[in-house]
């Protein structure tokens, strides 16, 4: 095994993991932001189509 | 009566199917592959041969675990965000350990009985036995607090404020990166090694140091069982080792037993299913001591 192969294993289990660690987490933390906002705008959507629904119907 | 043809020998299709619903039972009760249950159905019960065990054996349990994970989603114990974290120190961890394990095969060997095994192996084998000894016994020496696991020590407590932390989206509260990243490249290196998996150390890590509850550990150990599964099938069908005739007809038991597994888990106590872990943990240190010893005699 030579230095630099060596090195690179180092860094692939001490750097990746926790570079992947705090990418996974930047992530999922914008998603669950973004979620409530979507989550909102399709129940507005609903709304306005059961209402449109009942005014036409 | 059916039989399928393995390895030049004709078996019963129910007895495998009964061997995959087992398996498939244990995994969705405690959220593991489920080898450390087929391995010894397949390979010492029914005398079917090992590489094939092992290869089909990773394979079945992508059906098993996905299945498990569809039915505790439903609970909505399953965090996905912890699984991924978690299988990413895995991936790395087996990359460089099936690396190191090329790099040291002129190791000496160990004699005995007149035959011979590798050291390496041998000494990470016997590590990797103490480890399932000490964590078992941990766990069936804590004394809980009503349903739920004792509060940390003063180490632990330290070990989980390492930074960089992440917040739990969907369990709340915060988990050291390193606390869950560490271990898992751990494991994924003897992994890696050794040639098995390692989602029995995963339950443990997430329970005592993630800090997540009992189910949502075992569901979310089931997704990363799911992940391992696929990296491993992946390298086993390269090397030919996989059996898809025989994979399918342990998947349609595993399928089913890991549903019936995992509707067991959400109706047991969450005390409970720690001891039958720890019980579980046992069982598998003397599994790899059986597998260590077979070698020698």
């Amino acid at each position: 095994m030579n230095g630099l192969r060596l090195v690179g294993y180092i860094l692939l289990c001490l750097v990746v993991p926790i570079a992947w660690g705090v990418i996974t987490n930047l992530v999922f933390n914008r998603l669950s932001a973004r979620a409530p906002a979507a989550k909102k705008e399709n129940n507005d959507a609903s709304r306005v189509e059961s209402l449109r629904q009942i005014w036409y119907i | 009566m059916v039989h399928i043809a393995v390895g030049g020998q004709s078996f019963f299709i129910g007895w495998i199917i009964l061997s995959g619903l087992a398996a498939g039972l244990g995994s969705g009760l405690f959220g593991i592959g489920g080898a450390v249950i087929l391995t010894p159905l397949l390979h010492s019960l029914l005398g079917l041969p090992l590489p094939v065990v092992i290869g089909t054996g990773l394979c079945q349990m992508i059906a098993a675990s996905a299945s498990g994970v569809m039915r505790f989603r439903k609970s909505g114990v399953v965090d996905y965000q912890v699984a991924l974290m978690a299988a990413g120190g895995n991936l790395a961890g087996v990359t460089v350990g099936v690396a190191i394990s090329e790099a040291l095969e002129n190791m000496p060997q160990v004699t005995f009985h007149g035959r011979s095994a590798p050291l390496d192996r041998v000494a990470i084998t016997g590590l990797f036995i103490a480890a399932l000894v000490l964590i078992g016994t941990l766990i069936l020496l804590e004394k809980p607090r009503g349903d739920n696991p004792p509060p940390p020590g003063r180490f632990l407590a330290a070990l989980r404020r390492i930074p960089p932390r992440a917040r739990l989206v969907r369990t709340g509260g915060e988990a050291s990166i390193p606390l869950l990243v560490f271990p898992t490249v751990l494991v994924g290196l003897v992994s890696g090694m050794l040639g098995i998996g390692g989602s029995v150390f995963v339950v443990p890590l997430l329970i005592y140091g993630v800090g997540l509850p009992t189910h949502v550990a075992i569901a979310t150990s089931l997704l990363y069982a799911l992940f391992t599964g696929v990296f491993g099938t992946i390298e086993k069908a390269i090397t030919g080792d996989v059996m898809l005739s025989l994979a399918i007809l342990i998947m349609i038991g595993s399928t089913v037993g890991s549903q019936i597994g995992a509707i067991l888990a959400m109706r047991t106590r969450a005390r409970r299913l720690r001891k039958a872990f720890g019980v579980l943990l046992f069982v598998s240190a003397v599994m790899m001591a059986w597998k260590l010893c077979s070698r020698f005699v």
